[in-house]
């Protein structure tokens, strides 16, 4: 599984038992290298980003005179303005209810069908599997009319619950996928030892498999709340409610509304952006603190 | 609004619904027919494309606000889409039998389908009991019926207008074009001043490109020869169609038409509506319905103090007379087949169009979006209209008994040539296919769905 | 699995295999049931209409492979897949490479990790919409960045360049996602192996080929798999930047599909192509059951 001496070395150093450190590579060189690289990589991420950041605290008369530069003073009008106009009190609320949702049952899914492909070697896993790429490569724009015909029957159109089952049957499937190939890398010697002590299966999952994989999970987490958060297709079909609009269309109708306010159309991009961007932050914490409690160990 | 688990009634809805999806499409093939449908709950829904948090609050307060002060019994509840995704909605909602009540329907061309799939309720029992003959113009009611049933009944007259920005015309000594070799002149002289003539965007409503060709078709071809194309006497593929094409895509290579087509298609219409205020615009060639979304690029809150006017295209042959302006609808309102309210919904359109002083009222007061298919004299437009509104409302009023106008593509030509006239013409503007060929195509597609009666019905020229 | 003469399990060892073969379908029952019922049901209403002439509204009359003659002989059709060709070839490899390596220096250094990774998850994490908005305004020939630079090219108006403008903004969008995911994998390799590799002298590319890679491959291989299943799919930002224009310049297969069904009243014509593209799918999953089978996963 993992990678041998003489892989690592080349055939050549394997045997050699005085270390020979070469003249040209000096680690510190090399470290400035990479922070060079990595400073003009951040600068491309997040260049656009900054530019509406700027703008938001622009006028629009300011923006025409200056459409990429930072602002010279930091007035909040379009902020308060277009979190009224984009009733983002509302829909910001609708967009947490359903990421909770989908987080929560994506991974309880996930994990349970993910460890069960890794681990469980169930007859059929591969089938599985395959189907589980098809499923995902279906085109879902074609799916709108069937779709939105069954859920009329059962009374799930214009439901936030309604929605929450879409989003669990679309997004599992990948979660599924990138949780298993987390998950291969657990040893076996771990599950087989909770076995011996008599666990359950159901036991094995919640105490050793998440514990032990904490970081993909995480990672799957995050994703799949991405996602949601990010979501327009099905929420455009499905809801129509104002009252139960996330913010994704809270945005999109905004847009066109206001779509010569640059400097509004900003505001309201952030406030769809900032929410996503705090819970990354704060779960990156954990991801790290799981790393360095020897999570993974 | 639901429980938080599977209850039992939905599982076994569930697999009931698991088979009516696999035998959907047979289902579709029954007609949805028309259920008798009694008074109902009295409460309606209504899915609108109207934009704009003013023009929105305009709508709830003084249409639905009014319908429901003349009618208690009846409240109306509204939501609010982007313009594209609306007719997604729409299509999607009424083909698995559900969605509003009053469907606010696309343009005559693209309701037919609907029409013809039994989705919309028949509207002929309603016209009769309250009279519509005698309200609604008898013009807009033969465009809405098929088989002898009314369908439908226009939201709005369109028509094609060039909006300008008066305080520069003024500076520079502009005065309006009269005919071809004017506007021409006149274009030179804009572009050569680095001021592009005619704004124009295809971004934000990709069916932009059929204005233009309605345009130059009806002001260089002529309404007559139009009227006889779309009525099978002669083809698409006549010289003077295939010329008034070609006439068109000069005026983009010449870039006087926003600049090119490559600006054609990437600046958004809200940037050429700022630019127009700002004066780096001459004009923008639009339907009458922007009148009620221009006003926001001029005046102190725009940050200039230019104000604008508008008016007709003038002939770019002399096929053409004067003052000749297309017309058509934009959107209908019509009943879902499928809606248990069905006497309530028909009740608003009623109301919509029969209540005269409330109808001019609304026209008055916001720009060209409620300006409806009745008949009326100028005197009695209200005095609070804007004097532009009213230049407007008396103009169309005019081409129309005079008849001295044209036809607009989005109603009169049928719904596979009417995508096909703007798709198309995008492979024209980028040199991809010749006027010639471009024709050839709208020809071909208009005599097969002519063919199969897919063509809306034309009143005959006088 | 212990070598060694053939015994019959005892009783209790079959019973509990069983067991746990139950207990995995049981596992696996909620991602597939729901998968029935919201993704199967409809796929096979939509294979069903991909036989038919059905317009999107109305009935719907058989008319047998019809529609698949004509997706082969349509130009408008092969167009498009040249175009996802292109576009599978630069998602494919602008976002791994950069992500990969963005992956590496962040795992190889000591300081401002945390921040790193959050400046470049930040294009993943902001909705298609929301960036869709600030390049339109970047790319626009009279404000965007062009125009300050002096030009006033349209970049996305210009038949061109308008698939490779979109490309840009998604290439943009998708290497911070693979930067994460691969600096997650990365974590799962053994610290020591990079000490060994460091004091036996082995420079940072060495020791990404041999420490790095190898250890990261069962996800490596799933993320390549992905890309290019997703590479099909793209949708999105075409439909919202360019809308497969202009004059069907960055039309993909997946934007002419949805064209068909929602503005040419072919519903059963785009049902075709959408069938069309998963069996395309297939194959390429045909493949990937092939290299799995060499065991190159573990």
């Amino acid at each position: 599984m993992f990678p041998t001496d003489a892989r690592v070395l080349g055939p050549a150093q394997a045997d050699d038992p005085a270390p020979r450190r070469p003249d040209r590579w000096r680690p510190k060189d090399w470290h400035v290298t990479a922070h060079v690289i990595l400073i003009v990589l951040a600068a491309v991420a997040i260049g656009p980003m900054l530019v509406m950041v700027f703008n938001a605290f622009k006028s629009n008369a300011q923006i025409g005179a200056n459409p990429l530069t930072p602002p010279t003073s930091l007035s909040l009008h379009n902020f308060t303005q277009a979190w009224h106009d984009g009733s983002y009190a509302t829909t910001m609320r609708n967009s947490i209810l359903l990421v909770g949702g989908s987080v929560l049952g994506t991974c309880t899914i996930a994990s349970l069908a993910a460890y069960a492909l890794s681990h469980l070697k169930v007859p059929g896993g591969g089938g599985v599997i395959a189907y589980l790429i098809l499923a995902s490569t279906m085109p879902v724009q074609l799916f709108l009319v069937p779709l939105f015909s069954m859920w009329t029957h059962l009374g799930l159109v214009d439901s936030r619950l309604g929605l929450l089952i879409i989003y669990w049957a679309t997004e599992a499937p990948f979660a599924t996928l990138l949780l298993r190939s987390f998950l291969i890398k657990v040893p076996r010697d771990f599950v087989e030892a909770a076995r011996i002590d008599g666990a359950s299966e159901l036991t094995i999952v919640r105490r050793v498999i998440v514990p032990l994989a904490w970081p993909g999970v995480m990672t799957v987490g995050l994703i799949v709340a991405l996602t949601t958060w990010n979501e327009f297709f099905w929420a455009m079909t499905f809801i129509h409610d104002p009252g139960k609009r996330p913010i994704s269309i809270s945005f999109l109708s905004f847009q066109d509304q206001y779509s010569t306010n640059w400097g509004l159309t900003s505001a309201a991009a952030l406030f769809v952006m900032v929410p996503i961007l705090l819970l990354f932050t704060i779960m990156q914490r954990h991801f790290v603190a799981g790393l360095t409690s020897g999570g993974l160990k | 609004m639901n429980g938080t688990h599977l209850s039992r009634r939905r599982l076994l809805g569930l697999g009931g619904a698991l088979g009516a999806t696999i035998a959907l499409p047979n289902l579709l093939t029954a007609c949805g027919g028309s259920s008798s449908a009694s008074a109902g709950s009295g409460k309606l829904t209504f899915w609108s494309d109207i934009t704009g948090t003013p023009n929105q609050q305009y709508f709830t307060d003084k249409v639905i606000g009014a319908f429901h002060k003349a009618h208690p019994d009846i409240s109306v509840k509204t939501t609010f889409y982007k313009g594209s995704d609306l007719q997604q909605q729409i299509r999607t909602a009424l083909q698995a039998r559900t969605g509003p009540d009053i469907v606010r329907a696309p343009s005559v061309s693209q309701t037919i389908p609907f029409a013809n799939a039994h989705l919309l309720a028949d509207l002929t029992p309603y016209s009769k009991k309250w009279g519509w003959d005698k309200v609604v113009s008898q013009w807009a009611r033969e465009a809405f019926t098929i088989d002898g049933k009314l369908y439908a009944l226009p939201m709005r007259v369109d028509t094609m207008m060039v909006y300008t920005n008066k305080t520069l015309f003024d500076s520079k000594g502009w005065t309006t074009p009269q005919n071809r070799s004017d506007l021409e002149s006149w274009a030179a002289e804009a572009a050569g001043h680095g001021i592009t003539p005619f704004g124009s965007s295809s971004v934000d409503w990709a069916a932009a490109g059929e204005w233009l060709m309605t345009l130059f078709w009806n002001n260089f071809s002529g309404p007559d020869a139009v009227y006889q194309a779309l009525t099978g006497q002669i083809q698409f593929t006549d010289p003077t169609f295939v010329d008034a094409v070609t006439l068109l895509k000069s005026y983009f290579d010449k870039g006087w038409i926003a600049g090119g087509p490559s600006k054609y298609f990437s600046v958004p219409s809200a940037e050429i509506g700022a630019s127009l205020g700002k004066g780096t615009t001459a004009t923008i060639i639009q339907g009458e319905w922007y009148m009620s979304n221009i006003g926001q690029f001029f005046g102190s809150a725009a940050g200039n103090d230019s104000d604008w006017d508008w008016f007709v295209m003038p002939p770019l042959s002399s096929d053409v007379k004067a003052g000749s302006m297309p017309v058509g609808f934009g959107g209908s309102y019509a009943v879902n087949s499928a809606s248990k309210q069905q006497d309530d919904a028909a009740q608003f359109l009623n109301w919509f169009y029969s209540d005269k002083s409330a109808a001019l009222q609304r026209m008055a007061d916001v720009p060209a979006t409620y300006d409806i298919a009745i008949d009326f004299t100028p005197s009695e437009i209200p005095s609070n209209a804007d004097p532009r509104t009213t230049r407007l409302l008396t103009s169309v009023n005019q081409a129309i008994s005079s008849g001295n106008y044209g036809y607009v593509t989005w109603t009169w030509w049928p719904p596979k040539t009417d995508t096909m006239v703007f798709q198309n013409l995008e492979q024209v503007l980028t040199g991809k296919t010749t006027p010639a060929e471009y024709c050839q195509q709208i020809a071909d597609s208009f005599t097969a769905e002519f063919k199969a009666g897919a063509a809306p019905k034309l009143m005959k020229r006088a | 699995m212990t070598r060694g003469a053939p015994i019959s399990p005892p009783r209790r060892f079959r019973s509990a295999k069983a067991v746990r073969t139950i207990t995995g379908w049981a596992f696996l029952a909620p991602l597939l049931g729901l998968n029935l019922v919201v993704v199967f049901g409809p796929s096979v209403a939509t294979a069903y209409y991909s036989l038919t002439d059905w317009s999107g509204i109305g009935p719907a009359h058989w008319v047998g492979l019809a529609n698949y003659t004509r997706a082969l002989k349509d130009p408008a059709v092969h167009q498009a897949l040249v175009h996802n060709l292109i576009w599978f070839v630069l998602f494919l490899s602008v976002p791994m490479i950069v992500g990969m390596l963005a992956a590496h220096l962040i795992n190889r250094v000591h300081r401002f990790r945390t921040l790193y990774r959050a400046l470049f998850f930040i294009p993943y994490i902001t909705a298609s919409v929301v960036n869709a908005a600030v390049w339109k305004m970047l790319l626009s020939p009279d404000s965007g960045i062009g125009h300050l630079l002096g030009t006033d090219f349209a970049w996305l108006g210009d038949t061109r360049t308008s698939l490779y403008a979109v490309n840009v903004v998604v290439d943009w969008h998708w290497w911070g996602f693979l930067a994460v995911i691969f600096f997650a994998a990365m974590q799962g390799v053994e610290p020591q192996l990079y000490e060994a590799a460091t004091l036996d002298g082995a420079n940072t590319w060495r020791q990404f080929w041999h420490v790095t890679l190898p250890g990261i491959r069962p996800t490596m291989i799933f993320i390549v798999l992905m890309t290019i299943i997703w590479s099909l799919k793209a949708f999105d930002y075409i439909f919202i930047m360019t809308h497969g224009g202009p004059a069907d310049s960055s039309q993909v297969v997946s934007t002419l599909m949805y064209d068909q069904a929602f503005s040419q009243f072919s519903a059963g014509y785009a049902a075709a192509l959408g069938m069309s593209m998963t069996i395309v799918v297939a194959i390429v999953l045909v493949a990937y059951r092939l290299i799995q089978k060499r065991g190159w996963e573990e």
